[in-house]
């Protein structure tokens, strides 16, 4: 009943409109979740390191609301959804951590509704580099000091409301301050505590768990 | 009313510090910036800071020219 699939770098494996029949959970590779306004505008509303279900939604409600498109190529464990059902009804712990999941998730988006909203160019994106970092880390995929950045100065733009032109500038600044060394793709943070007083980063919100 | 520029310096923590000013009928109708060479793909291309108008989208494309700008800003209203 569980199978593994592939899908390559800018991928859609949610498509808004869509009725899902699988549960999707990413296994390996990172992913982003975006909307799009009429006008073509697009805003990706998170990010998705392995671990991470990305339809949850699909349980319970009708079709997708949004988009999830991959930004590497990835690797994509499938359950079908009257299955998965199935198996939450029978084992309570399954839907309480899913429950949890789902909790978390939200607590996620009211912190990046903050960032978007109400922290400065720098902040936003330090802040963005921190949760990234912490939530790969806690993923298994490498310490925080020195990783490669997956994914494009646009999709950055995306997720923190900016331009392209503003990352470049955030991130010069944070090279030059010597917080980061940044030589794209890859990322060297030299001062982790302080990216993360710049970024206004703490990790509670994440829930991780004790 | 074609729009008319003014050069000015930007006070940025950024060395992107040459400004222009877009003026129409005396009024400040945005900021652009030419960007410097932190921006390996952009470089010398004008970028959009501020608009005060009524324009379509948030981040518009960096211009070659301010002629290009020009013609964007006048068709995007």
């Amino acid at each position: 009943m569980f199978t593994v699939k592939t899908a390559s770098a800018n991928h859609d494996v949610v498509k808004q409109g869509e009725v899902a029949t699988n549960l999707q959970v990413l296994l390996d590779g990172y992913a982003c979740r975006y909307k799009i306004t009429a006008g073509g505008a697009r805003q990706i509303v998170s990010f998705h390191v392995p671990g991470d279900i990305l339809d949850a939604q699909q349980l319970l409600l009708g079709c997708a609301d949004h988009f999830v498109q991959t930004i590497t190529s990835v690797t994509i464990g499938a359950v079908p959804l009257a299955e998965f059902r199935r198996i939450m009804k029978l084992r309570p712990n399954v839907a309480e951590a899913l429950w949890r999941d789902t909790l978390i998730d939200a607590s996620i988006y009211r912190e990046w509704v903050l960032n978007v909203g109400k922290r400065d160019m720098t902040s936003r994106i330090a802040h963005m580099l921190c949760e990234f970092t912490f939530r790969r880390e806690n993923a298994g995929r490498g310490p925080p000091e020195q990783w490669e950045l997956p994914m494009t100065q646009h999709k950055i733009a995306d997720a923190t409301g900016l331009s392209a032109v503003h990352i470049n500038r955030a991130l010069h600044e944070l090279a030059r301050s010597g917080v980061i060394a940044s030589d794209r793709p890859e990322v060297e943070i030299i001062d982790w505590l302080q990216l993360r007083r710049i970024g206004d980063f703490g990790p509670s919100y994440l829930h991780r768990a004790p | 009313m074609v729009p008319s520029f003014q050069a000015v310096t930007l006070d940025s923590s950024s060395p992107d510090q040459e400004g222009t000013l877009v003026f129409r009928d005396g009024r400040l109708l945005a900021v652009v910036t030419r960007l410097s060479d932190i921006h390996p793909e952009l470089t010398g291309r004008w970028f959009v800071e501020a608009t005060f108008g009524r324009v379509p989208i948030v981040h518009p494309p960096a211009f070659e020219t301010l002629d290009q700008f020009e013609d964007w800003i006048t068709n995007a209203e």
